[in-house]
This record gives C-alpha cells, structure tokens and sequence, in this order.
C-alpha cells in the first residue's frame, strides 16, 4: 500500500531572512523558491534552490530556511521525514524608525565662516568632527535629550542640549566665537545668558555673550549690569542701586548667585554689581511666573551663575577706572583641583574728593565698597564634583551737611555688608539625570544712622542666615523630565532701632524729599526668626513630539516667624514672644507651544508668597504678627524669528499681591500694630524686545515695557501708582566692531518719570522752627521724562600673549539735565529739580592674560 | 527770593580730567527771616508746660513789615490725632478753620490774654497714655515723645487761610518704665520753663555795644555790619525754674535709663530788613554761665527804621523773644 500523509509539517519557528544590503539599497524585491528536508523530529536537514532570486537572495533565503522548525510529518500516523518546496519572499519595507539624526554646521561668529575640524561630542562619549564645510551628522541616535559638546583647541567651548525624536533629523547650527586674531585679538570665553520670563526648560530667552555684554556702553564692562537693559525692568534712579522689575518692590525680587541667596546685585550707587565679570558665567532675570524651585518673593527672580574654574591654564585680569580697580585669577590648582578668586575695592569717593567740591558730594553720595569671591573646586570623577563657594560684599555711604544753622545740619550714614559661604556637591549620571546638594551660611549686616536737625534715626540689622538647596532632575520616561528638591532657609535677626516711625519713609508714604523727619521718637531691640523648608516637584512634559512643553509644579512652603518681644518693653517686665506659622501651597504651571520653527507662543501662572520683613517685625515700629503676604502672575507672549539673526520677543503680564506691610491708618491704632498687612498691588502691562544678535561684528536690541504698577495701602480705597511706577521704559542699544581692536557701542533710554506726591501749600511749625509741606493726593504727578545717551569706545592690544583693553564709556553724551528729584525750598513755596548727573566719561583699562 | 543753579566742580590734570563729573545743585535764595509780611513766627504758652486739663495763656509772635505789634486773630486747639500714615507733626485735619461744635479742633476766644483749657484726655490723645480700649480689643499705642520725651497739645495760631502750628507741652505720667524708675523720674523731673531772653545786643565793629529795644531806636551806619547777641540767665541746677537752659531728666525707652540733660536753645532771627548770616544760632554757655547766640546782621544800605526780633526757642517747645529797633538816618 502506498504510504499516506497523514499530517503535514507545519511551521512552528520562522526565522526571517537577512535582507541583503546590496539588493536593499537597490529597492528590490525578490522570491526564492527552496526545497526544504525535514527530518522526522521537524528539523530541517537540508535546502536547495529551486527557482534562484540572485545569488545574494539565494544565500540569504537558504540561510534563513535552515533554521526554521516545523512540527514533523506524518505518514501513516508516523512522523516521518519529508521534503517540501517553500516560497520564500523577499518584501522591501520601510523599517519603523528607532533612532533620530543629528545633523548642522558650525560657523564662526562673528563672521559666519564655516568650521572644520570641530569636535562635537554627545554624552553616550560618540564623536564627529566637522568636515571642511563646518557640517557634521550622528546618524543613527537614541531619542532623548542629549548634551552636545562643541571644542576646538583654539575656540571657545560651547555646549547644548538637543531632543532627538526617533524617525527625525534636527538640524542645528552652531555658532562658536573665534580664538584671537594676531592684530586684532578678541578673547572673552565668558558668556552670560539673559532669560525672561523663564519657564524651567525652552523657556523665552534671550542670550547675550559677555563679551557683549561688557561692550554695551553705560555698563563700564560690568557684565551684570547689562540687567537693567533688559525689558521689564524700570529705570533706576541716578544713583541708586534698586532693581524694580515688573512693578514689583525692589525687596520683593530676590537675588542669588550660585545658589546663595544675597540681598543685592548691585553695590550702593549702582556703579557696580557684586560679582567681579571674570566670573560671572551667566545671569536670568525672570520678570514673573518662574517655576517651583524658587520662592519667598513676590517681584521677579536673578539668577548669577558663575563659571567653572578654568582646568587648561592659569587665567586673570586687572581693571583700573575712575570707578575701582579689580582682579581675578583663575585655572588649575593640581590634580582634581581649580580655582578662581577676584576681589574688587572702589576708589571713586577719592577721586571725586580730588576733583569736586564738597557740596557735589552732599547732594550725591557717594558709594564706597568692596567685594571679594572665590571657588574652590574638587573633580571627583568626571561630572562630579564639589566645592566650596565664598562671597562677600561691603558698601558704605556717608554724608555730611555742616551749618552753622542747627536746623541745617544733616548727616546719613548707611552701611550695608554681607558674606555667605556654601559648599556644593554635584554630579550629573550618563543617563542625564542630576543632583546638587548646596548647604550654606551667611551674615547680613545693614545700618542707616542718620541726624536730620536735632532728631536722630538709626536702625541697624544683623542676621545670621543659613539654607540648603538639594536638587534631582531626571527622566520620567521619554516625554517628561521631573524636578524635585528641597529649599530651606533660616534667617535669625537681631534689629535695634530709634528714631521716628517715619524715618525712613517707607512706599507709598506721603512725603517729599527733604521733607525733615518727625521728631516723635522711639526705639525699639527686637529679635526675630523666619524660618522656611520648601519642598518642591515639577515635571517637564513634552507632548506632540515636542512641540508643546506642559510644566507643571507645586511649593510647599511652610513660613515660620518667631519674634521675641510681641509687646513693647513695658518696664521690667519680661517680654513674651510672639509665634505665627503659615503653611502654604504655590502651584506653578508654565505652557510653551512650537507653532513653527520661526514662531512659539507661552505662558505661565503662579502664586508666590513672602514673609514680612525682619525690620518690620518691631513691637513699637512695625507689627511681630505681620502676616504672609501673597501674589499670583500670569503672563503670556510669543516669540518670532523673524531671521537667523533676528528675534522678537513680547509677553503681556499681570500680577496682584496682597498681604503687603502697609502703615495702619487708624488715628489710635492697637499696640504693635504700627503697621498692618492690608497692602494691596497690582502691575500690568506688556514687554516687547527686538534683538539683532551678533553677526558682522554688529549686535544690539531694542527692549520697551509698557506698564501701570499700583498700590493702595488699605481695603477699599482706590489704587493709587507704585512709587517705582513708569509708564514707558524704552532701552535701545548697539555695539559694533570696527576692526583692528575698535569696538564703538552706543545705549539710549528713554523713561517715564516717577510718580511725587505734590506740594499744594505749606504751614509754620513754631515750636520746631521750619514749614511742614501740605500735600496732595499721593503719586499725582510726576518728574519730568528721562532720556540719556551713553556711548562707549573700546580699543585692545596684543601684547604677547596676553591683552590690554583701554575704554572710555561716556554717559550722557549730550549732557542733558534730566531731573531725578524735586527740591523744595524751606518754606516749600518754591521748588526746582535736582538733576542727575551731567557728561560722564569713565576711562579705565583692562589687562588679561 | 529765587533759586541759583550752579555746578561745582574742579577739573584735575591728566588721566582723569575726563572726569567732569558734577552736580546741579538747587540753591534757594529765599530769605525765610526777611518779614515782608505780617506772619506768626513764634507761638508761646504760659507756663510753658502743663497738666492735661489744666488751663494755659496762648500768646504769639506776630512779625510785621511795619514793626508794629500785632496780634494773633484766631487760635484753636487740635483734638484730633494724626495716623501714623501721616507724617506731619500734627492732622491734616486740623489745618482747616474750626467749625463751631468740631470734634477735631476747638476755636478759642483771640482776645487777649487766650485762655486754653487742655482737653482731659490730652494725654491719651498726644500722650504716652494709651486710649481706653474698646471691649474685647487690647488697647491702643501711645504718641511717641520727642527727643527730650515730650508730648504736645497742638496749638494753631491764624493770622490767615494758612495757620502756624504750636504746641503746649503736657506734663503727663512716664509710661513704659519699672515703678522704681517712675519714682525717681518724678522725684527728678523739673517742667519747663520759656526762655526768657534778657538783652538783645548790637555790637559794632570796633567792639562797642549797644542794648536794643522796640520802643527807642539807635542809630546805625547804612550798610554797617553789626553782630547781634541775644543772651539768656545762667541756670542754677538745683532752680525748679529758669530762662536759661534747664537740666531736665529723660527716660531712655531702648536702655531703659533715665538721663539727664540740659536744653538746648536756639535763637532764631527775624527783621525788616537787613541780612542775616544765618537764619539761626546756636546759645552757647558764656563765661559766667549765662548764654549767648550771636549773628552778623547786615543793615540796609538806605535810611530806614528796621526791626529786629530774636525768639529763643528750646527743646522743650517753650519760647520767649526779645525785639529791638535800628534807625539808619538818612
């Protein structure tokens, strides 16, 4: 009897052909058509071609096939070996995509020349160098965020951040400042980055390098100063140091540098911020809506990044100008170890004592300081680190008015230091994810003395301050990057004061200027503690392949204030202290959305909170039980590309705080209630910036707000403006490189006025002597507009291998008389304006090596 | 009047003449001492200090371009307490005219002698005491002192639609210190006394003087440059009154001590005509205890009878003056 197949083989393991590059990347396809032998277990004991694709097909297909399973054959009910003719077909697919492609150039800059023989180095430690034409490609990269590292020997190093998407080439370009040209020698490795308003990634930016920075005329190549260029932040008066942005409090923006909150930016008179430019990496002002990471502020937010110590060679400068001197050095301090140490000390007040009169100097204070940082670094291994960072500030200011006249005799003194040290730890894994731990200490000390006649005011604060920030970032999955940390600060003060409730005037106070203090004195020793551990969480999500940044986060921050005295000193008696604690939640969300490549649009919302001030804390002058005061922002813009050079930025913005310190209106208020929290404010308006970034050598912006900042100082009444409130804030600034060592660069303001109370009469006090203003509503009028040109030139030289930078920065080149204040007469029935300063040319010079 | 606007700056050599760095600095040229016209320049109760709720005399300085006396035409006294948010020396409220029935100021009969019976609760409206608190509220924060740890009854003098602000010193309990520091406050305290100026001297250049008086004038030189000295008694420490500068004790409320201190006077300058060097001196103690406050007074340079008046004021708000006439002959 013939056998019988009972049960045909099945196919059980299939294994898929290798298809073959060549035919691949031909696009063809093919069938091949093989004897397969099974054998009686279901192996496959051997293949033959019956109908040949090509030899490479042929290989490929009977390659595959000899690893194929089948179930075995039956014949008659009995496995059994058997052969069989099998198709095998060669189909051309399009493979899902699994990697990204990143592709650019790297360019010059100035100049735009391409750049060869460029490393640019990701994070996995892969590497290309640009071809002749500057051009470079990772073709088959892991989706994610990656760090792109860029380096020459003889450049600049730059690196960045891309998101490669599977299935996507992104294609970058890059540009890198060139090493010095023999004649012509341009160094400054320094960058500094300007962002506003933030959001935690992608956020609206604008960036400067600092060797723009310094070029920018006004700024006496003080790096950080390019701050108050930038839009959002009012005009500061002539002379003062104060940073008002968004209609916020000078006091209501917190400043930090690496971490170490400190309470100022700039030292007194506004010549000069606290941290020398050799070490200033990067500065972020953040106008409103920053993410959770921050809090206990309800203005805007400075960020100081300094760098890191240079690890190639020795580096410094020494600066000379009318102003101050100044030096810095920085590099390599043995294996594992940097540095950098700069140190600054004005010598302004003794040239103007040389060569102005006694009375300039009463009108203008002015400012004598110093500052000193330094960092000392130790590389664990690579990325990570720790170090210890050290700053310190001093700033002094007196004056006197010597009269024979005991009603004309006046004399202010103001003292202002402060010094923080840290140490900071942190390392960044090779999966991109990172932590910093930063604890730190700090001391602040402030003293105003001051005689006015016969009535005295002194008030003088010293705290003890510590904090840590810890922080982790990583990955949650492909989309989305979480934040989480924990902000802790601690401020114990020690404040004694005496003299008039209304000495110093506080916001919003009816006053004018030279208007003499009260002679109802008082004094008050109070000890207080505010205290806060804020744990934070946010989460960057990007969503529709990225286009849509979604970033969400919250701050808990529980607020506690202790003071030690909550009445007056009342005899003997012990005093009883007063306790308060607020535990608030301070949501955060920031949006970003990619229209295009030339367009994205933003926005953010967030509630902040702040506590009271430590001198506002006083059983007689303030109020122990002052509460939390709170405020929301929201802001929404766009920013427009409107070529590779070109950018325009706008944000529209609100704000409201409540909760703020505000004098108690009632004719017998309670006692230690000399002040209460009922303030209320609000800002709104919107921020425009039009920015031609660096190219052929020309750089410039031009930043305008338009704002309406208000106050009102009890429930109910209507808002009145900010004392710091300016309609218009227009900067206009460019800078231009002539060759040859010749930079020019040129800055113009214009500003509104700030807000006066006016004078509508005036009346005789007898006993003390003098007249008293009668006033009108507070903040109806205001000083005249301000505009100022400012220009500055630049030459530099070679010499060997280092570099010498001379520079004259002329401000007010048209000597024009803007009014800063209002003078009154004694008896207040004539008034005229003081003006701010007149032409003045600032020459120094700088040598670096 | 008016106002000079110069820029002071001296140009130095070299590098840093380059820096022209000046101020423009308001000058005010008005004269606050010249009398152009009739004005309330000095307010002054008798005695100078008091219990709240007892009665004073109001008298005022009125300073006239004709050197005539002259009278204050309407007084009142301020009832009403300035908020903290204000930061004048007294409400703004008080500054209009008072109304006939006002809770916030009580007009007073001008005609001479003024009589001011000090409200009851004085010390509770301008003083250390604190208001009664209302059920249920703790109670209200005292004025603050003055730099000598007084308090004042606002007093407003009118000779106009503008009033001059005066005060009257209230004797009131010290507040805030242990009850041994009380006692020995009271046990040590004296109240004010006005100074009481004695002569009011020209002294020429060539070292003679002569006395000063309203009623008589003395000759002078036109243009001649005179130093006028007002002088004031010389204070037995241990009187319980004088015209002179007083000892006095004040409680530091931030040691918590009790000092003491002398007045200090000053002896402001008025005239006609005629220039002062400053619009103020200082009383310094003499030789023999008395004290002195001089200035250079400028006489016209055209025949004319000028007035002169000096007020001493000290510390302790309490004033006296003394008035004097020059005739320049033609």
């Amino acid at each position: 009897m013939k056998p019988r197949l009972t049960r045909p083989p099945a196919l059980v393991t299939f294994v898929e052909a290798d298809y073959p590059e060549s035919e691949k990347a031909a696009g063809r396809a093919a069938a091949v058509v093989l004897r397969i032998g099974i054998g009686a277990d279901g192996t496959v004991t051997d293949v033959a071609v019956l109908e040949s694709a090509g030899a490479a097909f042929d290989a490929a297909a009977v390659a595959a096939a000899k690893r194929f399973v089948f179930t075995p054959a039956e014949v008659d009910g009995k496995p059994a070996p058997i052969r069989i003719a099998y198709r095998y077909e060669f189909v051309l697919k399009p493979a899902a995509p699994t990697t990204g492609i990143l592709t650019g150039v790297v360019r010059a800059r100035p100049g735009g020349e391409p750049l060869a023989g460029v490393t640019v180095a990701l994070d996995d430690g892969t590497s290309v160098v640009t071809d002749a034409t500057g051009h470079f490609t990772f073709p088959d990269l892991t989706p994610g965020r990656r760090r792109v590292l860029l380096s020459r020997s003889d450049l600049k190093g730059l690196q960045t951040e891309e998101e490669i998407v599977a299935g996507e080439k992104l294609e970058a370009t890059y540009e890198i400042e060139q090493a010095p040209v023999e004649d012509e020698g341009e160094h400054d490795d320094l960058e500094i980055v300007v962002v506003a308003p933030k959001l935690v990634k992608q956020t609206v930016s604008t960036k400067v390098e600092a060797a723009e920075g310094r070029r920018v005329a006004g700024t006496q190549g003080d790096v950080l100063k390019i701050v108050e260029n930038l839009p959002g932040v009012a005009r500061a008066t002539a002379g003062s140091s104060q940073i008002v942005v968004w209609g916020a409090a000078p006091e209501d923006t917190r400043v930090y540098v690496d971490g170490l909150r400190v309470p100022l930016l700039y030292h007194f008179g506004g010549l000069r911020s606290v941290v020398h430019t050799d070490l200033v990496n990067s500065v972020e002002l953040v106008p409103g809506g920053y993410g959770a990471a921050y809090g206990r502020g309800l203005g805007g937010l400075i960020v100081v990044e300094t760098r890191d110590p240079p690890k190639d060679r020795l580096h410094g400068s020494v600066q000379v100008d009318v102003i101050d001197a100044s030096a810095a050095v920085q590099g390599p301090a043995g294996a594992g170890w940097s540095f950098a140490v700069a140190a600054r000390h004005s010598h302004l007040d003794s040239v103007l004592d040389a060569f102005t009169s006694k009375d300039f100097q009463e009108f203008f204070q002015i400012p004598h300081y110093y500052d000193a940082q330094a960092r000392l670094r130790r590389e664990l291994r690579p990325n990570e680190f720790v170090e210890i960072l050290g700053l310190l500030s001093s700033d002094s200011v007196s004056r006197t008015v010597e009269s024979s006249d005991p009603n004309g005799q006046k004399s202010e003194t103001k003292d202002q230091r402060f010094q923080r040290v840290g140490l900071r730890y942190k390392r960044v894994l090779k999966d991109g994810s990172s932590a910093e731990v930063l604890p730190w200490i700090g001391w602040d000390h402030s003293d105003l003395t001051s005689r006015f006649g016969s009535v005295p005011t002194s008030l003088a604060l010293d705290s003890n301050i510590f904090g840590l920030r810890a922080t982790y970032s990583g990955k949650l999955g492909d989309a989305a990057v979480a934040t989480v940390g924990l902000d802790l600060e601690g401020t114990n003060t020690t404040a004694v004061r005496s003299g008039s409730t209304s000495s110093p005037p506080r916001e919003g106070d009816a006053h004018v200027f030279g208007q003499p203090p009260s002679d109802q004195i008082n004094g008050d020793r109070w000890q207080s503690f505010i205290g806060s551990a804020a744990p934070f969480v946010q989460v960057d999500l990007g969503l529709f392949s990225d286009a849509l940044h979604v970033v969400p986060g919250v701050r808990f921050d529980p607020l506690f204030v202790s003071v030690a005295r909550r009445l007056p000193q009342d005899g003997n008696n012990p005093g009883v202290g007063a306790y308060s604690a607020d535990l608030g939640v301070e949501p955060r969300v920031s949006l970003r959305y990619r229209l295009s490549k030339r367009a994205t649009l933003k926005a953010a919302y967030g509630e902040y909170r702040q506590p009271p001030q430590p001198e506002d804390l006083s059983a007689v002058f303030g109020n122990p039980l002052l509460g939390v005061a709170s405020g929301k922002h929201v802001l929404g813009g766009g920013e427009f590309a409107l070529s590779p050079t070109i950018g325009v930025e706008t944000t529209v913005f609100y704000t409201h705080s409540k909760g703020l310190a505000a004098r108690n209106p009632l004719p017998s208020p309670l006692v230690a209630e000399a002040l209460l929290d009922i303030g209320e404010g609000r800002s709104y308006g919107a921020q425009f910036l039009i920015r031609r970034n660096l190219a052929n050598g020309f750089f410039g912006w031009v930043a305008y707000t338009l704002l309406r900042a208000e106050r009102r100082d009890q429930p109910g009444t209507p808002f009145r403006l900010f004392d710091f409130d300016q309609t218009h804030v227009l900067t206009a600034l460019a800078a231009y490189q002539l060759g040859k060592g010749f930079d020019v660069s040129a800055r113009f303001r214009y500003a509104t006025g700030y807000p006066r109370t006016p004078v509508i009469g005036s009346y005789f006090d007898a006993r003390r002597d003098l007249y008293e203003p009668e006033l009108g509503p507070k903040n109806s009028t205001r000083l005249p507009d301000f505009w100022q040109l400012d220009v500055r030139f630049a030459k530099r030289f070679n010499i060997g291998t280092t570099e010498l930078e001379t520079y004259l920065d002329v401000q007010n080149v048209t000597d024009r008389q803007n009014p800063e204040e209002i003078a009154y007469s004694p008896d207040y029935t004539q008034k005229r304006y003081i003006d701010g300063l007149p032409i003045l040319p600032v020459i120094g010079a700088r040598w670096g090596f | 009047m008016g106002v000079r606007l110069f820029c002071r700056f001296r140009a130095g050599p070299g590098l840093l003449a380059a820096l022209a760095a000046c101020g423009c600095v308001p000058d005010f040229l008005d004269d606050t001492t010249h009398v152009a016209s009739a004005r309330v320049v000095a307010v002054r109760s008798t005695p100078a200090e008091a219990h709240e709720g007892d009665a004073v005399t109001l008298d005022g300085l009125v300073a006239a371009p004709d050197g005539a006396p002259a009278a204050v035409v309407g007084w009142s006294l301020c009832l009403d307490r300035k908020p903290l948010s204000e930061l004048g020396p007294v409400s703004t409220r008080c500054l209009q005219s008072p109304s006939p029935g006002s809770d916030i100021a009580e007009a007073l009969d001008p005609t001479p002698p003024v009589t001011a019976k000090l409200p009851s609760d004085a010390c509770e409206l301008f003083g250390p005491e604190r208001p009664e608190p209302k059920p249920g509220e703790p109670s209200g924060r005292p004025v603050d002192p003055d730099v000598t740890g007084g308090f004042y009854q606002p007093v407003l003098a009118w000779i106009g639609a503008t009033p001059v602000l005066g005060g009257v010193r209230l004797e009131c309990p010290l507040t805030g210190a242990s009850p041994d520091a009380t006692r020995d406050f009271n046990a040590r305290y004296n109240p004010n006394t006005n100074p009481a100026p004695v002569a009011l001297e020209a002294v020429h250049a060539d070292g003679t003087s002569e006395v000063l008086s309203d009623g008589a004038p003395h000759a002078f030189t036109a243009g001649e440059s005179v130093e006028l000295r007002a002088t004031l008694p010389a204070c037995d420490p241990a009187a319980a009154a004088c015209g002179g500068a007083e000892n006095y004790v004040v409680y530091d409320a931030l040691d918590q001590t009790i000092v003491t201190q002398t007045e200090s006077i000053v002896v402001s300058w008025y005239a006609t005509d005629g220039d002062f060097s400053e619009p103020r001196s200082q009383a310094l103690a003499e030789d023999d205890g008395s004290l002195a406050a001089g200035v250079t007074w400028t006489l016209p340079g055209r025949s004319v009878t000028a007035t002169v008046w000096a007020v001493a004021r000290d510390d302790r708000g309490g004033a006296g003056w003394l008035a004097g006439a020059a005739d320049i002959p033609p």
